[in-house]
């Protein structure tokens, strides 16, 4: 898989996870996967929601962890397909 | 871009000229749970991360819609946050857009108090979480004053008791609400006061609690303060209370609805429930006048009341117009059974903390009460 390229969304709540996972693929290389790190749990639905808007992007996965704080976060990986 | 508060846009929707609400949250949020008002809205769902990936787009969608109209377009998301990032790009093409402060979050915790009875000895006032159709009650004589199941954002009451110059002196539940976080015992605590319920619904419950014995009139302190006189209507839960204050006003909790009456299939005994809440409202309350006015604990309709007056029936319309009381037992205990199986998953976790075994951050209690509440037998 092609090397990621990371955006720390942690403690931010909509839009901004998705505004800045937007501004970010579009500036990563076709094939490319983008992995986006939240602690809103709505961002699940949402970026499912969002991929579905445009052919050009692939949910990969989404996963559920924590992070070093203790906080519950929320990966969502984006392959940019076009 | 203005805001306008979750109480502001409730009041609106009750007016001849509603605002437009643009609902910008994702789908399914969406079709779970939605600003309504006591007349029907016209609303658009256009998700926010559409805005995100194709604004020029999503913007003519909603110009589309508003076509020539010039009413007020209120957008609504889940915080507040989305709406102001899609307001301002609405705004900024020439459409004028007003934002929901704090989204679905403040709509479902915003109040609007009404009085039931301004004047007289008793005085009562009756406060409706319009987001959730939950009502709850300031009960007062005199300088004194009691909270009947009081939801859990307080400052609604302690508003109403400063601004009555009123003093709190208990705090009751009707039983053991399941579709939301009582605020009881974290108000009697705050006052000093005491909290008061059914011991059958709050067996080995964690909080204090103070027992409500049937037909006898409560006493806080020393003194009689205000006249209330506990019934046991056991059905919607084995425990629930209704509260006859004054001879003339019946606090119902979940047992009795304006239109409908509280589900009796809540606890996995259907039959057995609805077999109580049968003879609740056909013999316990039978002594009970026509001319005394039902106060319950949910509006059940779909819409809530208009924004004016109170909502209450008194109990002769509702023994002839109530359709659930027109049932006989065997239909009944069918209508229940067959409703049964359906509560919200949330609601176990919800019994636990109002019984103050478990405790959630406001996080989750919000997750936890996303939705309208289901504790109408046949509305839903």
């Amino acid at each position: 898989m092609a090397e990621y390229r990371t955006v720390d969304a942690r403690g931010l709540k909509c839009p901004m996870p998705i505004v800045k996972a937007k501004k970010e693929i579009d500036a990563i290389p076709v094939g490319d996967v983008l992995r986006v790190i939240a602690t809103d749990p709505g961002s699940v639905l949402d970026f499912q929601g969002w991929i579905k808007t445009s052919t050009s992007y692939e949910l990969v996965k989404q996963e559920e962890g924590q992070d070093e704080q203790g906080r519950k976060t929320f990966v969502h990986l984006v392959r940019r397909k076009a | 871009m203005t805001d306008i508060a979750a109480a502001a846009l409730y009041q609106r929707l009750a007016e001849d000229a509603p605002p437009r609400i643009l609902d910008v949250r994702n789908a399914e949020e969406f079709a779970r749970w939605r600003v309504e008002g006591p007349h029907p809205i016209d609303v658009l769902n256009v998700p926010y991360f559409e805005f995100v990936e194709r604004e020029e787009a999503s913007v003519r969608k909603v110009a589309d819609w508003i076509g020539g109209r010039t009413d007020d377009l209120v957008v609504v998301c889940a915080e507040g946050g989305s709406s102001a990032y899609v307001a301002e790009i609405l705004q900024g093409r020439g459409l004028p857009t007003v934002n929901l402060a704090g989204g679905m979050v403040a709509w479902g915790l915003g109040t609007t108090a009404r009085p039931v009875t301004a004047s007289g000895p008793v005085r009562l006032w009756q406060v409706l979480r319009f987001g959730r159709g939950c009502l709850s009650y300031v009960v007062a004589r005199g300088e004194d004053a009691i909270v009947v199941d009081a939801h859990r954002g307080l400052d609604a009451y302690r508003a109403l008791l400063d601004q009555e110059g009123l003093h709190l002196r208990a705090v009751f539940d009707t039983h053991l609400h399941a579709d939301h976080v009582s605020g009881g015992p974290a108000l009697a605590r705050g006052g000093g006061v005491s909290y008061h319920a059914s011991p059958r619904d709050f067996e080995g419950a964690s909080v204090p609690v103070e027992e409500l014995v049937e037909n006898r009139p409560v006493r806080i302190g020393r003194l009689e303060v205000i006249p209330i006189v506990p019934l046991a209507t056991p059905g919607h839960t084995p425990g629930s209370t209704s509260l006859l204050v004054g001879d003339a006003f019946l606090l119902t909790g979940d047992t009795l609805f304006v239109d409908d009456v509280g589900r009796p299939d809540l606890g996995g005994q259907a039959a057995t429930w609805a077999r109580d809440l049968h003879r609740t409202l056909h013999e316990r309350l039978r002594p009970l006048g026509d001319e005394v006015v039902v106060l319950p604990a949910h509006a059940s309709g779909h819409a809530g009341p208009g924004a004016a007056g109170a909502l209450a029936g008194v109990l002769g319309d509702l023994r002839s117009r109530n359709r659930a009381m027109q049932l006989d037992l065997d239909a009944f205990v069918r209508e229940a059974e067959h409703a049964a199986g359906s509560a919200p998953p949330e609601y176990a976790k919800i019994r636990a903390i109002n019984l103050g075994r478990e405790t959630a951050p406001e996080t989750e209690l919000t997750e936890l009460e996303l939705g309208k509440n289901q504790c109408a037998l046949s509305r839903r």
